[in-house]
């Protein structure tokens, strides 16, 4: 499609356009099948514009949908769009990968499918070869927690499934994000505590139209259909088959079962992913391949038909990645009993809607006789069945929920982004800064005197200032380092707030105005300081750090130390200060040091570096809002190095 | 206290400087020498154009550290060069030259009014036959190549780099108006060499003292040794290691650490060293020491692993031709012979007391040798503004009678 048919397919619309990235609705998966139920309802208030990945398939029908662009298209022609409003669907799978560049460039409504976004990233750097990309993505979200995870799965040549629900990697999502529709509270708190400043919406899982459709299928029509037995119990376990949905347990629970219930089958009705999890083999070790139903991948037609079939459903998500479970509102609608752990978004149905079980050390046991009940007490489960679908259907209606969508993308959900972008900063080689002190030479030596610290002046280890940046300064002689700061920098004397190092680091910290800090306030900090903090204050001073820029902002370090200290490796001493920084949430860290600056005494004759005293200095940047702080007891007796960053052994001469 | 503005005492000087070497990383003496002429220059007001001639392999890191550390940085890489020998024993003194540095460097000039050129080893000073009358002409020697197979013989080698006859290092010494030696013993020598203005500037490199490592009692003493690969470093550290091959009892006391590329030389050979290759960071390697050793027989230039092992404050343990152009009368850094090197090591491993003393000799040299390089800079620097007030004034290609010749001389 060129650009003057956009144009003219724009210009014929006289609806609001709204231009939405998502998995085509040809994709398999629930959310491709989330899109495409929305579609009609928005396309009755948009001029809908479909953008999909660069491979996804397209629907046969193109005629009664919404214009398609596949993203390079979009790329293309993405000025044609500006002032539309742009609507995100993500979720953790690779259909979602191209979404990850476009939403850096145009921001919009993130609806966030699952809270988790850990594997997308991964299908869409190091799936690719590119360990680069995905160790920086880790270090910026993550800090050093992310960077050693990195180092430990490309050591081990493995990928760390613990890190794929405990680190849900959606900062990069978030952070441009103009708001965020989460289908169920435990999403809407996360994203709220991850991203305070933008809006976050509740609008639960819509129950798919698709169910009217199939609710009067009886159970015998269908189970002729899928050729399941007439009589025979049946537990279904519907969606994808994942080791997060526990049907270890369920096989556990029907092993135990055997014999002492009527006869049942178990189906588990979606597709299988081998290469992650093997259900045959643990089947097989359950006994249970006679009792056992593997589908594979459904129509919707036989989809709806195996839950026609089902007199149970078993929705068993553990650990959850934040996902509101569309196959599980299906069921309900369906009119069936389901069980589900008391945990994520599944706990949050009214307990007189589904059975939960509480995920503690009974799980398994409790599982077991949920299901006996089930299986023996068919009336209590038809009522619970009827409850679930009462419930969609005043709580869950599709109509309502393409309401809810539409008023927030009209109230500017989609609207500019409010997101935060990384600070570009501007440095001076050495030879600038000798310049610059030269029109101003006859101050030049007493003015670098008065200020605190030598290496990070001469090395040009401050950005320049910039309009509507602010600096801190936190040294002992704090309004003379501002000055020089102001002098050789560009910075304007306003823009920088300066303290002491015990005024940065008492209980309530506060700017000139008397005002408390703000986070994420300044875009540089220069601190200067004896190295001999106690470690306490040490990792204090390196969470206010943290805190205090933001993200991209500038540091410059300074720390000095006698040169005849007893304990070079004190807590805050050179030799574990870049460690230190990069635990604090700061990645690009550098070491300058004398060499690297100009030469004082050649402007300055009568200056030499002060006798007696070492200086290091570190700059770096903030590339992530987590903060770390790690400390190991050295052991009494043992060298320093085994130790922490602190100890003085035992031994020492 | 605020700066107050004030006029400029006078423009600075435009300075162009030409290199074979990368100033980063700075992980050989030579690259160390350009970086702290060109930052000595700076720092003295000089605005600094680094044109360099591509001759040792430079990565995208190191092109994107010069470039944040000069002003401007301009790379050009040698074509179709064939380094020649025109004479019999010798290359004559343009042999190396390749005509893709006169191109760059006048592209250069067309861009932008140089007042000084500067250019490193004496076989690049071709160049000046090119540049516009009006600009100082500088050559940073970093060696004396006249007659330099006659040093490499002295240990039984081959000059492995550019020599030349000392008639033909005068041709090109005498194409400019200063010439800077890096000692004074070279000094002197190419004073007898050249009718130009001799200078003689050692490294300029600042104190970065470095804390004495914490030692257990029973520890052995840590001595590093961190050298390039070239020729003489290669035989003094395979002389070294075959001497401690015969005194293994030696290591029962000391630990012998060796970095850098002499660490390829030395891999052939049994020794008992041990061999760290080139490291990540040379501050941290001499933290991790307690004393420095150069152990080098013969040599030629200065021996900038002794300077940096007395920038960083640490002990060193050298011989008297590893210490040529220090000055200072230290025991420890007079020694005559690698035996003797042994044993002062061995008397220290036995009185761990004494290298606190060792460290404040240390100190002090480097103290006193920076603060006289210092004085020699601002000496040369200010001849050479000098120089350049004066051929400001002068025409365009205007030849070379009406240059002032002689300065310092």
């Amino acid at each position: 499609m060129n650009s003057g048919t956009i144009l003219r397919s724009v210009a014929r619309a006289d609806q609001q356009p709204l231009v939405i990235f998502a998995p085509s609705p040809a994709a398999k998966g629930g959310i491709a099948s989330y899109v495409g139920e929305l579609m009609p309802h928005l396309m009755a208030d948009f001029d809908v514009t479909l953008v999909v990945a660069d491979d996804a398939p397209l629907p046969d029908d193109v005629q009664s949908g919404p214009r398609i662009l596949l993203a390079t298209e979009f790329r293309r022609h993405r000025s044609v769009f500006e002032a539309a409003p742009k609507l995100y669907h993500f979720g953790n799978n690779p259909a979602h990968a191209y979404m990850l560049d476009l939403i850096a460039t145009d921001p919009g409504l993130v609806v966030l499918h699952d809270f988790n976004l850990n594997y997308l990233h991964q299908t869409a750097t190091i799936q690719w070869g590119d360990r680069e990309r995905y160790r920086a993505a880790m270090v910026r979200e993550y800090g050093v927690l992310g960077e050693e995870n990195v180092d430990w799965q490309f050591a081990r040549e493995d990928r760390e499934t613990f890190a794929t629900y405990e680190m849900p990697w959606n900062g990069s999502v978030l952070e441009m994000a103009t708001g965020v529709i989460a289908h169920s509270r435990f999403v809407q708190y996360k994203v709220a505590a991850r991203v305070p400043r933008i809006p976050v919406w509740f609008v639960p899982h819509y129950v798919s139209p698709l169910v009217t459709e199939y609710a009067g299928m009886s159970r015998a029509a269908a189970r002729q259909l899928v050729g399941l037995p007439a009589n025979d119990f049946i537990l279904t376990a519907p969606g994808f088959v994942t080791r997060a949905k526990n049907i270890t347990m369920v096989l556990a629970a029907l092993s135990e079962l055997r014999g002492r219930v009527p006869p049942f089958r178990l189906v588990l009705a979606g597709e299988r992913r081998l290469s992650e999890y093997d259900v045959a083999r643990e089947i097989e070790e359950f006994g249970q391949q006679d009792l056992t139903v593997c589908t594979d991948y459904l129509s919707d037609q036989r989809f709806f038909a195996h839950l026609a079939a089902a007199d149970a459903v078993v929705n068993l998500r553990y650990p959850s990645g934040g996902e509101t479970s569309g196959t599980l509102m299906r069921a309900l609608g369906m009119r069936k009993p389901v069980v589900v752990f008391d945990y994520g978004p599944m706990g949050e149905l009214p307990d007189s809607v589904v059975h939960k079980i509480a995920w503690d050390e009974n799980a398994q046991a409790a599982l077991t006789e949920a299901l006996q009940a089930l299986m023996t007490d068919d009336a209590a489960g038809r009522a619970l069945g009827a409850r679930a679908a009462a419930y969609v259907q005043d709580n869950c209606e599709i109509g309502h929920i393409a309401g809810r969508y539409r008023d927030i993308i009209r109230g500017g959900g989609g609207g500019p982004s409010s997101g935060t972008s990384t600070v570009r900063h501007h440095f001076s080689a050495p030879g600038e800064i000798v310049r610059r002190l030269a029109r101003h030479a006859a101050d030049a030596p007493v003015a670098m005197n008065a200020a605190d610290g030598r290496i990070w002046m001469c090395a040009g280890a401050p950005p320049l200032g910039e309009p509507g940046r602010r600096a801190l300064v936190v040294s002992p002689r704090p309004e003379q380092t501002a000055a020089l700061l102001c002098s050789l920098f560009e910075w304007r004397h306003e823009s920088i707030t300066a303290m002491t190092p015990d005024a940065f680091l008492a209980p309530d910290v506060t700017g000139c105005d008397c005002k408390p800090l703000q986070a994420a306030e300044f875009a540089f900090a220069l601190v200067v300081m004896a190295a001999d903090l106690p470690e306490n204050r040490a990792s204090l001073l390196m969470r206010r750090l943290n805190l205090a820029l933001c993200m991209g902002g500038s540091l410059a370090l300074e720390v000095f130390s006698s040169l005849d200290t007893a304990m070079p490796d004190m807590p805050f001493g050179e030799v574990g200060l870049g460690q230190r920084l990069r635990d604090a949430g700061f990645g690009g860290v550098q070491a300058l040091t004398s060499r690297d600056g100009f030469m004082r005494e050649l402007i300055a004759p009568d200056d030499e570096d002060p006798s007696g005293v070492r200086a290091s200095c570190m700059s770096a940047r903030k590339t992530s809002d987590v903060a770390v702080w790690r400390f190991t007891q050295s052991i009494e007796g043992l060298p320093a190095c085994l130790g922490g960053r602190r100890g003085q052994p035992a031994g020492l001469i | 206290m605020v700066l107050t503005a004030a006029p400029l005492s006078g423009t600075p000087l435009d300075v162009l400087v030409i290199t074979p070497t990368p100033t980063h990383p700075a992980i050989q003496g030579n690259r160390q020498r350009v970086f702290e002429m060109c930052r000595a220059m700076e720092s003295a007001g000089a605005d600094v154009t680094l044109l360099y001639y591509a001759t040792e392999a430079a990565s995208a890191a190191s092109a994107r550290e010069m470039r944040t550390a000069w002003s401007r940085v301009e790379i050009v890489f040698p074509r179709n060069v064939v380094h020649g020998r025109s004479l019999v024993r010798y290359p004559a003194i343009d042999d190396w030259y390749d005509d893709e540095i006169t191109a760059a460097a006048l592209r250069l000039c067309a861009q932008k009014q140089f007042d000084v050129c500067l250019v490193n080893y004496v076989w690049y000073s071709k160049l000046f036959e090119y540049l516009p009358a009006n600009m100082v002409r500088v050559i940073d020697t970093h060696d004396l190549f006249g007659a330099r197979a006659v040093k490499f013989a002295e240990i039984g080698l081959d000059p492995a780099w550019f020599h030349t006859s000392i008639e033909q290092e005068k041709l090109g010494l005498d194409r400019a108006d200063f010439v800077i030696a890096i000692q004074d013993s070279e000094a002197v020598e190419l004073r007898q060499r050249t009718n130009s203005a001799v200078h003689s500037v050692g490294s300029l490199a600042p104190c970065d003292f470095l804390p004495a490592r914490p030692r257990f009692a029973a520890e052995r003493l840590s001595v590093g040794y961190v050298g390039s690969g070239n020729p003489f470093n290669a035989a003094s550290m395979l002389a070294f290691a075959g001497l401690l091959r015969t005194r293994p009892h030696i290591c029962d006391r000391v630990e012998f650490l060796v970095a850098g590329q002499v660490c390829n030389t030395l891999a052939g050979v049994p020794h008992r060293l041990r061999l760290l290759g080139v490291v990540d960071s040379i501050s941290e390697f001499y933290r991790s020491i307690d004393v420095a050793i150069n152990p080098m027989l013969g040599g030629t230039g200065l021996k900038m692993k002794s300077l940096e092992a007395l920038a960083f404050g640490k002990p060193l343990v050298a011989t008297a031709d590893a210490m040529a152009g220090i000055p200072g009368d230290h025991a420890g850094h007079r020694l005559t012979n690698q035996t003797d090197l042994l044993e002062y090591l061995v008397g220290l491993a036995d009185r761990p007391a004494g290298l606190q003393r060792e460290m404040e000799v240390a100190r002090q040299v480097y103290r006193a040798y920076r603060r006289s390089q210092l004085t020699a800079f601002n000496r040369l620097w200010s001849d050479i503004v000098i120089a350049a007030r004066k051929f400001a004034s002068l025409r365009d290609g205007a030849d070379s009678n009406e240059r002032i010749a002689g300065f310092g001389r």
